[in-house]
């Protein structure tokens, strides 16, 4: 047995943040604005979500907050140069910073939020308008086989339908409560990655930027003109089938309505998409989150989901070559998306968070990482959100997620039990992206928003 | 002739006598039951169930609070967390047998009731104690008790409109568009199915090659022979250059077609879990021969590449003067498998480099047989399925198992299983499964059976091996099916006779073909199910479905859950499908072949004009883990620009004055009339047909008339009339293009069922 069993090591700054709550009790203000006062007074404006997915299980939660300890080194292992063959190193620089294995392999202090932590180095590298707002949530996802990434997404059936019965997963519950709010064209979530993903019960197609590219600079090339056509094909459906429309099935019905609602909702925004994914020319994580962001422009959906990688299933990455690679490209494409919502004025119009399964070992086994849902750590990014970290971990033979304090964010005096994680993270992202709080109640009735990300 | 068959498509509700209720429920109001006999809250307490279940149950782990004040606020509508339960409730008072917490508490409600997936967990957790049945029984007689909702869902069904059946069972067995002929086969006098009639039809659409098409597409799906990343690097180190195309597609294939043998020959479906007779090339035959030796690792654990015992891609380069990508890739010959696990042949790199090697398997005959290291049996030994669903050192070939259960079985593991366990249970590793946790409950299962694999095969590279110690004796124990094995082939046997088989089948068809799940308890599954297996005769199957309720009945009800009445979009396979079968018919009627098309009028093809817009449609997917299919079936403006797209894309192509299109605009007519017959897919001699012809005549009309109306309303009105004051002004071949792109996009061609 482990030296450390039962012992609750809290990470993460547990004792200013302690400090700030007494303060706060004391002045009556939100703990939020005692840490940090330059979230966004936008915190309840609709939000288009982009959530990166990924059923593979990141090892995201390996290179965060306090992994980097000298005291918990024998529970954590991270890429390094001596077991890389360095010419299958993809490095990458962010905001002219070179990342590379080391940028893995070391630490660095980095503040997110007003809260300084040690974590990997390659963060730094990120904009600090950025990391400000940026939340690394640790959570337990209770999942250890991927194909639960389905009930993970539902919150085991927590997610509830519109009316609070039943269940939903977390993006189409996203998607429902806010697509008439932001006015988005459709009212389902797009994906533009893998993974596969349902709303209301129907499943949804998978499509990709360089598709979706495609796809748009093809629409309206009928030789008579998009609105000549549209009009020739509304009085054709009308009249070729007559019966059907006035007396089919409901289902017929509704496949009917179904092809003429969407035919327009395809002309109203296809020229427009075909012109702003022009720079896109592959199906990278970088152009899946900068097509995203130009859905969001154009506010196609209310939800686009991506992929999100920082090593994948990677059981057999010996050398933790593919977690070195993944990671740096995902910091890359993060960075490259936050310069294009900047530069679409639309910062202030999206979230970003990812989904995971659940994260990995956080010790390798010299071949790579098992599965582990016990500790999964999440990011949440949007101007609206106050930087910082939620939740902690402790060593209980292994690293596992803990409980977190509903108000602070810290995972001292916890109010939310470590198995009810799942629920606060997925109530937070969807307090972020602007779903009222009435209807959360409605819509995860068992979950506790995190009030410190979001400063409500 | 025009009366019979406007009333053949009469879309009106049948008379009373018509109707068949596939869900009957009570929808009176009764006084609600009190349950004197009993106290659930006394049931509650009595059994432990508040140590974890009461007001702290958040807090302590249990979640749902028992306590009195709130039982029906915690069950009553709420969603179960069990696995694959989540569509399920914990109390369900409009299906009381469907309640979760029965099921949690005893293993003898009947688990049918349940979502496919579902797998409730036991209580109390461990196993160790069980709840009385007499306690069971209360909690059943309180959920009885409580009062239903006023309005309850009865999904009525009818018999569907002749032309709706004829026009979707044709669609997706043939892909053509229904004839005047097979109308007034399919028709009686008073305009009704004729049931003769579609049974004659359907033995007609099920005979050719656009059947075989179809059921290649089935096929393809359901065995899961079709791995999404092509490069086989863990076992064959490197297959993703182009030029090795030949052998990924033979990969896929090899097992389909082995498949599609056996259905052909009339022989036992289920014999795909078993045979080890195979479809196969030169080159796949190297390729088991390759994967008949372990890996050759480099001392830091990498396998290296141009080493002939790893690398396909070195030993069938062309340099290397052996084999032929392409040929020895389409030479497809039936071979036996042999197993035997001390053959001697091929071990050294110099034998795989050996040109007298080569020609030996290149002359393996049709009919011959070769000897293996590894037992290759089933289709869930290929190299396509490991590649589909690669296991690795932590999941120890559980994926493997796991989606082979899919697939013969159409179930996964559940910790409520309790079939008696076979094999030795040390292969259930105790520290990640105690003995009393809920994992055990699968893992009992599961574990057992791995070592029929681990015998045989590494965990990583799936090849060969020779263990340095004995594994433990698998087992084989699953849902209802308790069988003591000893190998790999007598597990294969276990599962091949699984009670389930046949069910599972029924239900993947019906799902294919319905875009929707199908309900296991519906008496039309179950006696095509109990037919089925009675020598699992797929060709018989496929015609007894078509010509079942299952296809014939429909209901004007928007959540029913009838296969007869689902309405989807016509997704990537049957629209493809259909669209080159109607071409090929619209190319026959105007003297050209009717057994080949030209590449352009396969619109949806890899490397065409349209590749990307086809490749965005909507797929039929398997999921990891998942019973059903992923089928999106909405119509949505990105399906919409998809097909719109492809039609657009692919319009001068189509309609054009080269002898390879489709339309030659220089008749202008009979484009018009071919579109309407074969594209909108009304017969000749309908109403609809005659109405379609007026209306195409006029849009052309239209389309082409000059002067240029001076908006899209001048548009609309000069659409509705004979003798239109102003059009676009188009040419006659822009026009017919224009009206192709309408066709090509309609609800006929782009929906299934509507």
């Amino acid at each position: 047995m482990s030296k450390y069993n039962r012992r609750s090591f809290l990470k993460l700054g547990a004792g200013s943040i302690m400090g700030v709550g007494i303060r706060s009790a004391i002045t009556g203000l939100p703990v939020s604005f005692l840490l940090n006062g330059q979230a966004k007074a936008n915190t309840n404006t609709a939000r288009i979500s982009i959530l990166g997915n990924s059923s593979f299980g990141e090892p995201l939660n390996v290179c965060g907050p306090g992994t980097y300890d000298p005291d918990f080194s024998e529970y954590f292992t991270h890429p390094n140069i001596i077991d890389i063959e360095l010419e299958d190193v993809i490095t990458r620089t962010v905001n002219n910073i070179l990342l590379d294995v080391d940028s893995l392999s070391e630490s660095a202090n980095i503040t997110l939020g007003s809260q300084t932590v040690e974590m990997a180095r390659c963060f730094s590298a990120l904009s600090s308008s950025m990391l400000q707002h940026l939340v690394w949530f640790n959570y337990r996802s209770g999942a250890n086989i991927h194909p639960q990434h389905k009930d993970v997404l539902t919150c085991y059936g927590e997610i509830r339908g519109s009316d609070g019965r039943g269940s939903e997963q977390l993006p189409a519950a996203i998607a429902a409560e806010l697509a008439e709010i932001l006015g988005t064209t459709t009212t389902v979530p797009l994906v533009l990655g893998k993974g596969s993903f349902t709303a209301n019960g129907s499943s949804l197609s998978n499509y990709s930027p360089t598709r979706l590219k495609v796809l748009a600079q093809s629409a309206g090339q009928a030789i008579g003109g998009p609105d000549n056509f549209a009009v020739m094909y509304e009085s054709f459906i009308d009249e070729a089938y007559q019966e059907v429309r006035e007396s089919g099935t409901a289902q017929q019905r509704r496949f009917f309505d179904q092809h003429a609602s969407s035919r327009q909702e395809a002309a109203n925004f296809g020229s427009a998409l075909g012109q702003l994914l022009e720079d896109i020319t592959d199906d990278s994580l970088e152009s899946q989150l900068r097509a995203a962001a130009v859905v969001a422009k154009l506010r196609l959906a209310p939800v686009v989901l991506t992929d999100m990688a920082f090593g994948g299933d990677n059981h057999n990455d010996a050398g933790l070559i593919n977690e070195t690679n993944q990671t740096l490209e995902t910091i890359a494409a993060l960075d490259a998306y936050w310069n294009a919502i900047e530069d679409f004025g639309i910062a202030d119009e999206v979230l970003f968070a990812n989904l995971d399964v659940f994260g990995r070992e956080t010790h390798c086994d010299g071949f790579g990482r098992s599965h582990h849902g016990d500790f999964v750590s999440g990011l949440i990014l949007g101007t609206n959100i106050q930087g910082g970290v939620v939740g902690g971990w402790s060593v209980d033979n292994k690293a596992r997620a803990t409980g977190i304090n509903s108000s602070s964010g810290s995972s001292v005096n916890p109010d939310i039990n470590p198995d009810n994680t799942l629920a606060a993270y997925y109530k937070t992202i969807m307090k972020a992206a602007g779903v009222t709080d009435e209807r959360l109640e409605t819509r995860v009735p068992a979950g506790t928003v995190v009030s410190s990300v979001t400063n409500s | 002739m025009i009366l019979a068959l406007l009333l053949a498509c009469n879309t009106e509700k049948p008379p009373s006598e018509e109707i068949e209720t596939t869900e009957t429920m009570d929808t009176s109001t009764e006084e609600e039951v009190v349950v004197e006999s009993c106290s659930v809250s006394e049931v509650f307490e009595r059994n432990g169930c508040l140590g974890c279940h009461d007001t702290n149950a958040e807090l302590n782990g249990g979640g749902i609070n028992l306590t009195a004040d709130n039982l029906e606020e915690s069950l009553i509508g709420v969603p179960s967390i069990s696995p694959g339960c989540t569509e399920d409730f914990l109390v369900n008072v409009e299906n009381p047998d469907a309640s979760i917490i029965l099921h949690n508490l005893s293993s003898d409600w009947d688990n049918t009731t349940l979502s496919s997936e579902c797998a409730p967990i036991p209580m109390p957790l461990g196993g160790y104690t069980t709840i009385p049945s007499e306690d069971v029984d209360c909690i059943a007689q309180w959920i009885d008790s409580i009062e239903r909702d006023e309005e309850e869902f009865v999904d009525v069904t009818y018999p569907a409109p002749a032309f709706t059946v004829l026009t979707k069972v044709k669609y997706l067995l043939n892909g053509g568009a229904l004839t005047a002929e097979e109308l007034s086969i399919g028709v009686d006098e008073d305009g009704e199915l004729l049931q003769s009639g579609l049974e004659e039809l359907v033995e007609t659409w099920m005979s050719g090659d656009r059947f075989h098409e179809k059921r290649r597409q089935f096929l393809e799906l359901h065995l899961q022979q079709t791995p999404s990343d092509h490069n086989y690097f863990n076992q064959f180190r490197n297959t993703r250059p182009n030029s090795m195309r030949y052998l990924r597609d033979a990969f896929s294939a090899s097992f389909v077609r082995t498949a599609e043998r056996i259905v052909d020959n009339d022989e036992d479906f289920s014999t795909i879990v078993t045979t080890n007779t195979w479809e196969v090339t030169t080159l796949l035959l190297l390729a088991l021969k390759m994967a008949d030796n372990p890996m050759f690792l480099k001392a830091n654990g990498v396998w290296p590449k141009n080493n002939a015992l790893n690398d396909i891609k070195y030993v069938t380069a062309t340099e290397m003067g052996l084999y032929d990508r392409q040929q020895d890739s389409e030479d497809w010959r039936t071979v036996t498998l042999l197993h035997n696990p001390t053959s001697t042949d091929m071990t050294t790199e110099e034998d795989f480099l050996d040109i007298d090697n080569a020609d030996t398997l290149r002359n393996v005959p049709d009919g011959g047989s070769i000897e293996l290291r590894t037992p290759r049996i089933g289709f869930f030994t290929t190299p396509a399925f490991y590649q589909t669903w690669q296991t690795n050192r932590d999941n120890d070939f559980r994926v493997t198992i796991n989606q082979a259960m899919i697939v013969a079985t159409g179930m996964t593991f559940s910790p409520s299983d309790n079939t008696p366990l076979t094999g030795d249970d040390s292969a259930v590793d105790p520290d990640l499964f105690p003995r009393d946790s809920t994992c055990y409950g699968c893992h009992k299962n599961l574990d057992t059976m791995r070592p029929a694999f681990q015998a045989n095969f590494d965990n990583i590279n799936t090849r060969h091996t020779i263990l340095d110690e004995e594994v433990p004796t698998p087992g084989f124990s699953f849902k209802g099916q308790s069988v003591y094995v000893n190998s790999l082939v007598e597990w294969a046997d276990s599962l091949a006779t699984h009670p389930n088989f046949s069910l599972a089948w029924v239900l993947k068809l019906c799902q294919w073909s319905s875009s929707t799940e199908c309900s296991a308890t519906n008496e039309h599954i179950l006696t095509l199910a109990e037919n089925f297996a009675q020598g699992h005769n797929l060709s018989q199957l496929f015609y007894e479905f078509f010509t079942s309720p299952l296809m014939t009945l429909t209901s004007d009800n928007l959540n029913t859950t009838a296969p007869g009445a689902q309405v989807s979009v016509a997704r990537f396979g049957h629209y493809c499908h259909a669209m080159r079968s109607r071409m090929t018919d619209i190319r026959g009627v105007q003297g050209y072949s009717i057994t080949s098309l030209p590449d352009r009028l396969d619109i949806c093809r890899e490397n065409g004009p349209a590749e990307i817009l086809s490749a965005s449609l909507p797929k039929d997917q398997v999921v990891r883990g998942s019973i059903g299919l992923h089928q999106p079936r909405d119509y949505t403006p990105m399906v919409s620009i998809s097909f719109e797209g492809m039609c657009s894309t692919t319009a001068s192509e189509v309609v054009d004055t080269n002898n390879k299109a489709a339309f030659n605009p220089n008749d202008p007519d009979l484009v018009l009339e071919l579109m309407n017959e074969y594209l909108l897919g009304f017969p000749v001699g309908t109403v609809q047909y005659q109405r379609a012809a007026d209306m195409f005549e006029r849009y052309f009309n239209a389309l082409t008339m000059t002067p240029v109306c001076d908006n899209p309303e001048e548009f609309r009105t000069a659409l509705s009339t004979w003798e239109p004051d102003c059009g676009l002004g188009l040419s006659d071949t822009d026009a017919l293009r224009d009206l192709w792109i309408l066709a090509c996009n309609s609800p006929s061609m782009t929906g299934v069922g509507q």
